[in-house]
């Protein structure tokens, strides 16, 4: 627990801990772009701004804006994010069978519960694409906007909950198990929620930058307000996160010392980098925006650089937080479980289906881009 | 010993079991109409662009817009539901699972993002794309759907027959067991069926679609019901790779695995009966009422089907390896010889389930660990209903002596101490929970105790071995048929 993450820890544990991080961090790329894009679409809707295109062809006719953009992808987004999130829940169950079980367990129903109201706000998303809705009252439509939030947030503070009382040991299990609650508390949770939550709103303007980008890039119309709205909405959310982040420090001091401790040092400086390269990216973009509401390649790509670093960094700062918090004399106890799995047949076989279904997706992807001419083509035939 | 103990929930009237094998019924329908809408889509893109059918190009974006909105939402989340469900029911169950089976649940995670993403492609750029480029797109979609299957029928089956990774804990050899393949064949022809099935109903549910075209659509649609006729040989061989104790419960030995697989039989060959009529006859039209029954009848199907896939297992979850309780086979001795509800009190009762009595707390514990999984109090398969007619001396040798009770049961895991505590509880519950419990003098307690630990020795640690399970089998069945 002394050297830098995974490296002071038995081979077999150093690699579960490297895949669940690393499924992790994609995990968080698309539930970064469904947490805020919800709550952006939440606040569209409360404005009265919500309005979207019922097919991709209505869509490709018409300017995009960042709520529409939104809507249009964000269905797709959270189906990424469930199959995105299917490999660290399988790596966690390795790593920490009794601690992510026992959580699961001690929240009981309540836990369950983020199953039907998943069903609930993924459902309401693709209803806000009907013309069933837009025939309905404002009132009716503002409400359905503020389901699909109001679900990711619930599911998110759900999350913190379990991977709180995770953490928080044997002894605090049995007395919240004994008095029977359902709901656990720190007072370092809102802290920790609002820093994730907030942090989560550059990765969905660098996601909106892109495919704005490639709009414009297969000439596609571009409302010029992304480019002024997305580097200012970025830099707020940087700024907010990081006023978060020091509130979830002075909640809980003692994550200084994991920060700056062997195991995380590198990896907080890795997130800050990001952090600047982040600042940096978007404060370009806003200078140098094109009047057809691009943003410049080079700055986005600074910027997606920066969120991917920070989004890393701070993924391997929370897993030292987890493994401090377990303690060395717990983490011995599972070594031996980590490499009994290691020993069990089938990394190569995962190995090769990988990589060779990694490749198939690309080709789904490119058979789409091969494509375009069609698209276009039909596009412009109207 | 290691045990990790975990806290249990209480389902109140709702059996554990209830639970896990609702959501699996659901999950395994929706997922074999994912697999299934992938083969009815490829063989109605590949008529159309053989010129066989230009109403296919309507049906495949209505039914593909169906089944995202069923399956990649409803079928992705009862997915994940069936993990958090499971840990809720057996922690230990899940666990064994995945350390065992870790590598082959990443592979299909590949092939579920595979399956994800070419969906998705397809569902949003599909009516933009040549043909060619669709009918690749559903290829892929279709064999990434079709290979997640393949995968966790591994694990499925190896629950019922490990075979030999019991010696040897090698994953190919448990992965690739006596049920795979019959199983495998047997879902992929129930996934073609059922999205057949549902396919029929979106198609008559498409709007401005003419007569003509519905008729021509519900012919090649019925033409993939066709491969229902190996449904019997492919039910035949999965059956015999099953062990014979678990094929005895589900052909007589118990009446509820025997009705529900009747269920599966009886409502599959109702659809294959009307579909070889159809076929017979060459001009029958499905409409979407008889499509939605026939679609009812599938699920039926797969309910019984996967109510007798859980239930002849019992009394294992990992046959020959871990009960259904949860604990392993070779921890039983261990726990006859210390007690578990000492070791149980890492997880004490809940303040508003302690009672006056010692005893009837250590009989609530012994409940909860090791009969709570599949039996509630005052609910579904109550164990105060059960045994409410029993003696005490009944009830003594019937826990102590559990696996020859009934042969689905495991082994008590527990001292003669822990027995009486149960009995004295079960008692308790079923003269109305009374503030205040009295026990017998010392003496005669010690002599009742003494004859317990002799039924427990009598009956052994081990679960009643297959030919006494057989044997018990066939006299049920036999009582069975008598009664009747």
């Amino acid at each position: 627990m002394d050297t830098i993450f995974p490296f002071g820890f038995p081979s077999a544990t150093a690699f579960y801990l490297t895949l669940f991080v690393g499924t992790l961090i994609l995990h968080v790329l698309f539930m970064n772009f469904v947490v805020a894009g919800t709550g952006w679409l939440a606040w569209a809707s409360l404005r009265g701004q919500l309005w979207f295109a019922k097919s991709v062809s209505e869509s490709n006719k018409l300017p995009a804006t960042g709520t529409s953009l939104l809507a249009d992808w964000i269905p797709s987004m959270l189906s990424g994010a469930i199959t995105a999130g299917v490999a660290p829940l399988l790596f966690v169950q390795i790593l920490y069978q009794k601690e992510f079980y026992s959580a699961n367990l001690l929240l009981s129903h309540r836990w369950m519960s983020i199953l039907p109201v998943l069903i609930l706000g993924f459902y309401a998303l693709y209803i806000l694409r009907t013309g069933w809705l837009a025939r309905r009252s404002v009132w009716v439509r503002t409400l359905t906007a503020l389901i699909p939030f109001a679900c990711v947030a619930f599911v998110a503070y759900s999350w913190t909950e379990n991977h709180l009382l995770s953490t928080s040991g044997v002894d605090n299990w049995r007395r919240f198990y004994v008095e029977g609650k359902t709901w656990y508390f720190e007072p370092q949770m809102l802290a920790r929620l609002a820093t994730w939550g907030i942090g989560s709103i550059p990765t969905m303007c660098v996601w909106l930058g892109w495919m704005a980008h490639y709009r414009l890039v297969r000439d596609l119309p571009v409302d010029p307000s992304i480019a002024r709205q997305l580097p200012r909405l970025a830099l707020v959310g940087v700024g907010a996160s990081l006023l978060c982040g020091v509130a979830y420090i002075v909640a809980a001091p003692q994550l200084t010392g994991v920060f700056v401790g062997p195991m995380a040092l590198p990896y907080f400086v890795l997130a800050i980098v990001g952090i600047v390269l982040q600042i940096a990216g978007w404060t370009i973009a806003a200078r140098n925006s094109s009047a057809a509401g691009g943003l410049p390649y080079s700055a986005l790509a600074m910027a997606s650089a920066g969120v991917l670093a920070t989004l890393a960094g701070m993924t391997v700062c929370r897993e030292v937080i987890r493994l401090t918090a377990l303690g060395a004399a717990r983490l011995e106890q599972l070594y031996s479980r980590h490499q009994a799995a290691q020993e069990v047949e089938g990394f190569w076989v995962f190995a090769f289906f990988l990589i060779l279904n990694a490749g198939l997706i690309a080709w789904c992807f490119r058979l789409v881009r091969i494509n375009q001419a069609a698209v276009k083509s039909h596009h412009e035939r109207g | 010993m290691t045990y990790d103990f975990y806290p249990v929930n209480d389902f109140g009237p709702v059996m554990k079991g209830m639970a896990i094998g609702g959501l699996g019924i659901l999950h395994v329908f929706l997922a074999q109409f994912a697999i299934g809408g992938g083969f009815v889509m490829c063989y109605l893109q590949w008529l159309l662009m053989t010129g066989r059918s230009q109403a296919a190009r309507l049906f495949l974006d209505s039914f593909f817009k169906f089944l995202v909105l069923v399956s990649f939402v409803l079928g992705a989340i009862t997915g994940v539901a069936m993990w958090f469900t499971s840990i809720q029911v057996s922690p230990r169950t899940i666990g064994l699972m995945v350390q065992s089976f870790h590598w082959v649940w990443a592979t299909e995670w590949t092939f579920f993002s595979l399956e994800v993403v070419s969906g998705y492609a397809f569902y949003r750029y599909g009516k933009f794309l040549n043909d060619r480029a669709r009918l690749t797109l559903l290829v892929i979609y279709s064999l990434a759907a079709w290979f997640s299957l393949f995968w966790i029928n591994g694990i499925l089956s190896w629950q019922l027959t490990p075979g030999s990774w019991i010696e040897t804990q090698r994953a190919w050899i448990g992965f690739f067991n006596a049920g795979f393949w019959p199983s495998l064949l047997y879902r992929t022809v129930a996934s073609v069926a059922v999205a057949a099935l549902i396919a029929l109903v979106v198609v008559n549910a498409i709007p401005n679609l003419e007569r003509s075209d519905r008729e021509q659509l519900v012919g090649h649609v019925s033409v993939l019901l066709a491969p229902m006729l190996l449904m019997p040989f492919l039910g035949l061989w999965y059956l015999l790779s099953m062990p014979a104790d678990s094929r005895a419960w589900a052909t007589g030995g118990s009446v509820a695995m025997t009705m529900f697989l009747t269920i599966a039989v009886g409502a599959s060959s109702l659809i294959g009966w009307y579909s070889l009529v159809a076929f017979w006859y060459g001009r029958l039209y499905i409409n979407g009422a008889t499509a939605g029954l026939l679609t009812l009848l599938a699920f039926a199907a797969t309910g019984g089907g996967e109510f007798v896939r859980e239930g002849v297992r019992k009394p294992f979850t990992v046959r020959e390896t871990l009960y259904s309780n949860g604990i392993h086979r070779d921890e039983v001795a261990e726990w006859r010889r210390i007690g578990m509800s000492n070791a149980a009190e890492e997880y004490p009762l809940r303040t508003n389930q302690v009672h006056a009595s010692p005893i009837i707390n250590q009989g609530a514990i012994v409940f909860r660990q090791q009969c709570s999984v599949c039996h509630t109090l005052g609910g579904v398969n109550a164990a105060d209903e059960l045994s409410r007619g029993w003696s005490d001396e009944q009830m003594r040798i019937n826990i102590a002596q559990l696996q020859r009770t009934k042969p689905f049961m495991p082994p008590f895991a527990g001292t003669a101490e822990e027995v009486e505590a149960l009995v004295q509880f079960l008692r308790w519950h079923q003269q109305g929970k009374p503030e205040t419990w009295s026990l017998p003098a010392d003496e005669i307690q010690r002599e009742t105790l003494a004859r317990i630990q002799a039924y427990l020795d009598q009956a052994g640690t081990e679960p009643s071995d297959m030919a006494q399970r057989n044997a018990a089998m066939r006299a049920s069945a036999g009582l069975f048929t008598q009664k009747r």
